[in-house]
């Protein structure tokens, strides 16, 4: 975790990534065990990301768009630390904090309280800090009378704006220096909360933080991004300001 | 090295004590869907065996006196029950977690700690199982007191193990399959329900059983409240030994742990 300037907060200097996809997955200990008798080994190397330079800068909002299979999740998941880098050189600095989608980790089979508290932990949230959004959570989802009841009784629509609350809070309450996001925007649930999440979402994004956004929703990138990152296979493709970045990427379809 | 510190650090830290125990209190939660009567689920396996053996001994092979048998056999039986969910729970935590790790980067020796408190939930029943019956065949409050912390030290082990697990069962996914067959054997190669005297073959090789060891101890401190020096020794150096690798090989691929999944 170390700087180069006190102003850049995530650096990427001709960063690589490569999976092994050759071995099949799921692979149990009798095959391996022929395999390795047998000296087979089948191997195909698929390179995800090639060279990629960006330095971002603190507070800086920077969008990455491209086509399904281009690398985009990997990039998140390399700065949040999931993946290891092959080569090159990245660097961060601040605290980090990486959502892809809001679905995760909601056990139907507890009651809306228990989940908050769950989720409120798995986010990295003590124990003071979930009491102390515990409150809002309950008052934005509008789900004050169903605090003691089981998830699975829910709605879908009902457990949607419950984990939207409960994410979008736990994020406020942490804080981070830099925000990943991977196909959040966007809450689903009625009109009335739709449009209070995309208001609350707003909030967040324009808090301060460092914000990287990845998603399809060309319109929200538009909106909050100054820089616009296009990635076709693993590499740049284009970068500059928001505007002419997604115009080149509409006349590319 | 620098991986063996920073993975010590991250489970002695709070933030990470906290998260796995309140995961392992939801899993426990789960499993027994907030009532207690799923415990006898839990009890129903080591109960059975220990009331099977005990009929079997009796009738068929009744000529070696062994001294508190029932004490004897439940608390080998409970120990290898607590080996054996530790094991499972364990090589299989990753992989069920795999959507957690790769959308939200929960630290993953999280996960492995609170599948070891999970079981643990569980084993304090077991413990009090044997409490009772100690009790019941007169075993002093000291001697109980001694065994608990026998118990401590075979927790300890397990999560060395725990760690060791975690990380085989991200590279092979059917080790479960494997893991209990191993487990028949080491019911029936470690003396769980029978005793062993150093002039028997099978003797020579529980001297490379860590499991023998751990039931000799708490077997030698609930029955008989003192044990060899030899015990203990081999008592420490599995607990270092079994911690030391584990933290080593899990600190090593940790981080390669999402690519697999």
């Amino acid at each position: 975790m170390t700087m180069t300037s006190k102003d850049i907060s995530i650096q990427l200097e001709s960063v690589s990534k490569r999976f092994n996809i050759g071995y099949k997955k799921h692979e149990n200990a009798l095959y391996r065990l022929i395999r390795f008798l047998s000296g087979r080994e089948n191997r195909k190397i698929l390179q995800v990301l090639e060279n990629i330079n960006i330095s971002v800068t603190k507070g800086e909002r920077v969008g990455i768009i491209g086509r399904n299979g281009s690398g985009k999740s990997t990039l998140l998941r390399l700065i949040a630390g999931i993946y290891e880098v092959d080569a090159g050189k990245l660097e961060t600095d601040g605290s980090i904090m990486y959502i892809s989608g809001f679905a995760q980790g909601i056990k139907s089979k507890l009651t809306m309280r228990e989940n908050i508290y769950l989720i409120g932990s798995i986010m990295g949230l003590n124990k003071k800090d979930v009491q102390g959004v515990f409150e809002d959570i309950v008052n934005f989802s509008n789900l004050k009378e169903f605090l003691d009841t089981k998830v699975y009784q829910f709605s879908s629509g009902m457990v949607t704006r419950l984990t939207f609350s409960i994410f979008i809070h736990c994020i406020n309450c942490r804080r981070p220096e830099i925000l990943l996001l991977d196909e959040v925007i966007g809450a689903g649930g009625d009109i009335d909360f739709t449009k209070k999440a995309s208001e609350k979402m707003k909030e967040l994004v324009l808090s301060g933080s460092t914000v990287l956004f990845v998603s399809h929703g060309l319109g929200e990138i538009e909106n909050y991004c100054s820089k616009t990152v296009w990635i076709e296979k693993g590499k740049i493709k284009m970068l500059g300001d928001t505007k002419s970045v997604i115009q080149k990427y509409k006349e590319s379809a | 090295m620098n991986n063996f510190i920073y993975l010590t650090q991250s489970l002695l830290s709070k933030k990470t004590l906290f998260l796995s125990y309140s995961l392992a209190k939801t899993n426990f939660k789960l499993r027994n869907e907030g009532s207690y009567l799923g415990i006898l689920w839990y009890l129903l396996n080591p109960l059975s065996l220990f009331i099977t053996i005990l009929f079997v001994k009796q009738t068929a092979f009744d000529h070696v006196e062994i001294p508190m048998y029932p004490i004897y056999l439940l608390v080998g039986l409970v120990m290898l029950s607590y080996l054996n969910r530790v094991v499972s729970l364990s090589t299989d935590v990753i992989r069920s977690n795999s959507s957690f790790i790769k959308s939200i980067h929960i630290p993953t020796e999280v996960l492995v700690v609170s599948s070891v408190l999970h079981v643990c939930m569980l084993h304090v029943f077991e413990v009090f199982l044997i409490l009772c019956l100690a009790l019941f065949m007169n075993v002093s409050l000291f001697q109980m007191g001694l065994y608990l912390l026998a118990t401590i030290a075979f927790t300890l082990f397990l999560f060395g193990l725990a760690f060791i697990f975690a990380t085989i069962g991200v590279y092979v996914s059917d080790i479960g399959n494997i893991w209990s067959v191993v487990s028949q054997l080491i019911f029936f190669v470690t003396p769980i329900f029978y005793a062993l005297n150093p002039s028997n073959s099978l003797y020579t090789f529980n001297l490379y059983n860590p499991l023998y060891y751990f039931v000799t101890f708490s077997r030698d401190m609930l029955i008989k409240g003192t044990t060899s020096a030899w015990t203990i020794q081999m008592i420490l150096m599995s607990c270092v030994a079994s911690l030391l690798i584990g933290l080593a090989v899990f600190g090593r691929y940790r981080r390669r742990f999402a690519e697999w999944l």
